[in-house]
């Protein structure tokens, strides 16, 4: 029985969590579906961050890029008549695109230059989307066609397609953690020369690494417009959701599969329930808790939850 | 280039803007000879490394390696060519286990092996280099003398046919050190080409069968270790007087011992 647990135990836990969110959208009421959904966003563009910052140590700043880019993609072709299923996958590819176009150049940048220059190129196609207008309805921004289903059975479709952003972005993220390509993503990040020496071509696979990142970070883009139906550059290209992002991530943990989730789901569902008892307050309780967590366990919450599991673990092989 | 050469270099020239750190050496290397590349701090040793394996670009003149022109190809590319190096100041994947950083040259390198194929060679390679009770510590987590023979552990993953040590003795106690030149010399015996740029003239005496010395970025010596360590431009380049006296009292020693 052990041994079976050993075996199956993480892949059956994962299934049940699987099966419990999945079925959540069934049981929660109106308000906790759209809590739910909304962290369910926030899982899978913390996971698309880790791609490009906890993997490959590029900080980015500007994944809003990859967002706002999405959610004009898919409201632009779903206006266009194309079915939402396509908009939704077309307007990943144009995230992994763009990724994989600017890459070559704004990849060369290290540090904090990249940071910058994430956000540069965030408010650059913000502008773009501003100034363009017609297509994309410049500042007056677009109205997406609205659904025929009822509230509820809306909000279940956008839970459920979240959920698919926020699977894919983790099982990306579990494929890196264990694949050879992870491996050259890593070895880039620690020492680029060294990665070098051994074969790996580190501008190609961080490239790849930001096409990943702006894949997910789109598809979740395009899956919002549907969400809220009407959108404009300042919400779509709005920095303070890479922001938003980022404190998850580092809360979480970096770098790890698991920390992403939990980032995610405690920083949002705290900003709710903390939004709800102390409406005024929220924003400086919520700042005095992010400093507490980057002071005292600048790792991630990861770290000690990984520790005290495995002490978990001794303590149940001992007794 | 003379088909048993495993590498050839002319007119290797490396400037860092007004600053000329190698100037116009030439040198081979033959298939399984063991080159030593000696030399005072600064004399360009480790920027003729980094220009062979492409990590610094030459100013002008060409690398060939088996016959191969890699003066311009990109640095990840040398590996196919089967060349291996190690870093003077070491490098490894600081977030990964001495297995995993093995395993990936061994992923990346000449042939290239899948994931779980690279972790059995990474397995072999430090049972080789007796780094095998270490293999799940992290590289922060083992002394420098470890780290150094991670280098050498990556750099053998790659199942290299040209080797360029980078000081892989520096920081090695006797006995660690024996072990190196031990390796150095089975893995010469195995027909791999090895460049060796050392300061530890017991290790270059003991593994090299020719010497080539660098100073202020030019070729100032090249032949058999004897004629070099004897040569007077590089006792007053580099050994000094006092390396020749003390060599030649341990060989009068030695000589006397045997008399007597």
């Amino acid at each position: 029985m052990t041994a079976y647990l050993k075996k199956y135990g993480a892949p059956l836990a994962w299934a049940s969590a699987a099966l419990i969110v999945l079925a959540a959208c069934f049981w929660l009421d109106n308000y906790w579906l759209r809590v739910w959904t909304s962290v369910l966003m926030f899982v899978a563009i913390t996971q698309g961050l880790n791609v490009i910052v906890g993997f490959a140590g590029y900080h980015s700043f500007g994944n809003a890029a990859f967002f706002g880019t999405g959610a004009y993609s898919a409201a632009m072709l779903v206006m266009a008549g194309w079915p939402l299923w396509a908009a939704l996958l077309a307007c990943s590819l144009v995230g992994a695109l763009l990724a994989l176009i600017l890459g070559p150049a704004l990849l060369r940048l290290k540090g904090h230059y990249f940071a910058i220059a994430t956000v540069a190129l965030n408010s650059a196609l913000a502008e773009l989307i501003l100034n363009v207008g017609g297509l994309t309805g410049g500042a007056q921004g677009i109205s997406m066609p609205m659904s025929t289903l009822s509230p509820i059975d809306l909000y279940r479709q956008v839970y459920l397609l979240m959920l698919t952003g926020a699977a894919v972005a983790t099982l990306i993220v579990f494929w890196l953690s264990r694949s050879k390509f992870g491996y050259a993503i890593r070895a880039s990040k620690d020492s680029e020369d060294g990665a070098r020496a051994m074969g790996i071509n580190t501008t190609a696979v961080r490239v790849a690494a930001w096409g990943l990142s702006g894949a997910v970070t789109a598809y979740v883009g395009g899956v919002w417009a549907y969400w809220i139906n009407f959108i404009e550059v300042g919400s779509a290209f709005d920095v303070s959701l890479s922001v938003k992002a980022y404190i998850m991530l580092l809360m979480g943990g970096m770098g790890s599969v698991v920390g992403p989730i939990i980032g995610a789901v405690f920083f949002e569902v705290l900003a709710t329930l903390v939004w709800s008892k102390f409406g005024a307050l929220h924003n400086l309780i919520l700042g005095v808790l992010v400093c507490a967590v980057v002071l005292f366990i600048p790792s991630g919450i990861i770290i000690p939850l990984r520790r005290f599991l495995s002490l978990r673990k001794q303590e149940g092989a001992k007794g | 280039m003379k088909p048993n050469l495993s590498l050839e270099i002319e007119g290797a020239t490396v400037r860092f803007g007004g600053v000329v750190a190698v100037s116009e050496v030439s040198m081979t290397v033959d298939v399984g000879e063991v080159v030593g590349l000696i030399g005072p701090n600064g004399a360009g040793k480790t920027s003729l490394l980094n220009s062979i394996s492409r990590l610094v670009p030459l100013s002008a003149g060409s690398v060939h390696v088996f016959g191969q022109n890699i003066t311009k190809i990109a640095p990840y590319m040398l590996p196919r060519h089967g060349v291996a190096r190690t870093f003077q100041v070491v490098q490894p994947f600081a977030n990964l286990t001495l297995r995993e950083n093995v395993a990936i040259a061994a992923m990346f390198s000449l042939k290239s092996l899948p994931k779980l194929e690279a972790m059995d060679r990474a397995d072999a390679v430090l049972e080789r280099t007796g780094l095998t009770h270490k293999a799940k510590m992290l590289p922060a987590e083992v002394t420098l003398a470890d780290r150094k023979r991670l280098e050498v552990s990556r750099a053998l993953a790659m199942t290299p046919k040209l080797l360029l040590l980078d000081e892989v003795m520096a920081g090695l106690n006797h006995t660690e050190m024996d072990a190196m030149i031990h390796l150095i010399r089975e893995l010469q015996q195995e027909g791999t080409s090895i460049v060796v740029v050392e300061h530890v003239m017991k290790a270059i005496v003991a593994v090299c069968n020719r010497i080539i010395v660098m100073q202020n970025g030019k070729k100032i010596a090249d032949g058999n270790p004897k004629s070099v360590l004897n040569d007077p431009t590089v006792v007053a380049a580099y050994l000094g007087q006092r390396y020749v006296d003390r060599q030649s009292k341990t060989q009068s020693a030695s000589v006397s011992g045997v008399q007597k």
